[in-house]
């Protein structure tokens, strides 16, 4: 009996999708415990960013997916996370994207989330995505416009309070 | 200390002596044509499993012999540096039967995390003659890039290639430890809902939690998740003659924490007052010392889990006053007897 870790890999123009690793830790503590991570529930210690690095990596065993540690082709960096989640109290399947400090502004968060979003419809079958966004946080509207999705409704996240809920276009309507 | 690796089929194991009848069989099997692993007498394979050996004592790194689930050898892989060469190889070779089954690649990469994590290599590489089409179709399949080509000692001329990271550290501890009354193996997503029962309750209130969102649901995940970012981790315990996990033991190192855990937690009072976490920490604890090589650890204890700290005492852990603790949360600290090969 072996608990099996089956995280695929996914490649887009600039960037590999891979399963997240120790390496990771350091750029995302560095993140979480900024300013820049209070939309997506930071700001967190480092031992928080441990136990969401482990959790990420488990929710794969529980669901058969998960989110994905970001890697930019050109230079082996780990630039971010993104990819599909689905703990308990989330509503549904959520797309989700974190740029670390000096990723934003060149289109990986859009470019990452397409290619998730594709394994969703694809690989898994799935026939809507939401994504879930703090209400101030623009940034992360912008991408989510960008890849097609509008404003639904509001949820009431017991954690993490009011958020936004973000309808991404179906795979017909991406044909 | 030559670490023992474990990959979803097999087990790769430090060589020893008396594998000289496996290594002089292999000698005879082998249908590889040219260098190392083509045919040799018995004096032969006897100079080669020397050879293993001793490289683990020369130069901290070697091959391992790869065993299936029911303990036969079915071949070696490992990191070799021959005689005046200049750096090391990944190198691998299985007995005729056990080829094409895809266990050069599963043994290879668990082979090129411990390189990279534990001997420093970056990157791991390896390299061969150009007629050598397995070793190169490995290669390949390793995600392996040609990085130069270089004329070795031997004044063969062959293509380095660089193998990327696998991804995740090899595994250290096995899947399963047995005791007498129990096994331990690795939690499941089936133990979920016994531990969301075990998480509403009072009994609860002694495990470590995240401020920020803590439930069932992410504790367990981030359970699951250690295993394959530490190559450890939490074992569920669970009775020989039923699969329900009544709790876990295990190595437990969240990034950032001062130093190692051995951490256990049962999660139904029920099973409590019959010694298992005793049983099940004592198997644990020793596997752990031997798998990982560490010299210390401790037990994160809450202060008013009376229990968990008369067991502490059992197992012969003192409280350590000086010793720091994971973040500004009051504990005690019980530190474990060293390993006997320490003390």
């Amino acid at each position: 009996m072996t608990v099996v870790f089956q995280i695929p890999e996914l490649e887009t123009d600039r960037l590999r999708l891979r399963a997240p690793h120790l390496d990771d830790w350091p750029v995302m503590c560095e993140f979480f415990a900024s300013d820049r991570a209070k939309f997506v529930g930071g700001p967190m210690t480092a031992e928080q960013t441990w136990r969401g690095l482990a959790t990420e990596t488990g929710h794969w065993a529980l669901r058969g997916f998960g989110r994905w540690a970001l890697e930019e082709k050109a230079t082996g960096k780990f630039i971010g996370n993104c990819g599909l989640w689905e703990p308990d109290g989330f509503p549904e399947m959520e797309l989700g994207w974190d740029l670390m400090a000096g990723a934003t502004g060149k289109g990986y968060a859009t470019e990452a989330g397409a290619a998730a979003r594709a394994h969703a419809y694809n690989a898994l079958g799935r026939t809507t995505v939401i994504s879930m966004i703090a209400p101030g946080n623009d940034g992360s509207k912008a991408v989510a416009t960008r890849l097609g999705a509008a404003f639904e409704k509001m949820f009431s996240h017991v954690t993490f309070g009011d958020v936004e809920i973000w309808r991404h276009p179906t795979p017909e309507a991406l044909k | 200390m030559i670490p023992t690796l474990y990959t979803p089929r097999l087990t790769l194991r430090a060589p020893t002596m008396a594998d000289l009848d496996a290594m002089i069989a292999f000698y005879e099997a082998t249908e590889v044509e040219v260098g190392g692993y083509a045919k040799r007498d018995a004096a032969g394979a006897k100079a080669v499993l020397e050879g293993f050996i001793e490289s683990w004592e020369r130069h901290g790194h070697g091959m391992w012999l790869l065993e299936n689930a029911k303990g036969d050898v079915i071949g070696g892989a490992g990191l070799g540096l021959p005689d005046g060469f200049p750096h090391h190889e990944l190198t691998w070779f299985l007995f005729p039967d056990a080829q094409g089954k895809g266990y050069a690649s599963e043994a290879s990469k668990a082979v090129i995390a411990w390189g990279h994590d534990e001997a420093g290599f970056d990157p791991v590489m390896t390299y061969m003659r150009d007629e050598n089409a397995p070793a190169r179709a490995l290669a390949a399949r390793l995600g392996g890039n040609v990085i130069r080509r270089e004329t070795f000692p031997d004044g063969v001329t062959r293509d380095v290639f660089a193998l990327p990271y696998p991804g995740q550290p090899a595994q250290r501890m096995p899947d399963r430890l047995e005791t007498e009354r129990l096994t331990l193996r690795r939690p499941k997503p089936a133990d979920l809902d016994a531990f969301t029962a075990f998480v509403a309750t009072d009994r609860s209130i002694y495990v470590r939690k995240d401020a920020k969102a803590s439930t069932a649901f992410r504790g367990f995940a981030h359970i699951l998740g250690h295993w394959p970012i530490r190559g450890y981790g939490l074992y569920a315990i669970t009775r020989k003659d039923d699969d329900a996990c009544m709790g876990w033991v295990g190595p437990f190192f969240p990034e950032g924490w001062p130093e190692h855990e051995f951490g256990w937690h049962i999660w139904d009072a029920a099973n409590e007052g019959k010694g298992y976490v005793r049983e099940a920490a004592e198997t644990m604890r020793a596997a752990a010392y031997q798998n990982l090589g560490w010299s210390t650890a401790v037990s994160y204890i809450h202060l008013d889990n009376a229990r968990s700290i008369a067991l502490a005492e059992r197992l012969g852990a003192v409280l350590d006053e000086s010793a720091a603790t994971p973040d500004d949360d009051p504990c005690f600290v019980y530190r474990h007897p060293a390993p006997e090969a320490k003390q």
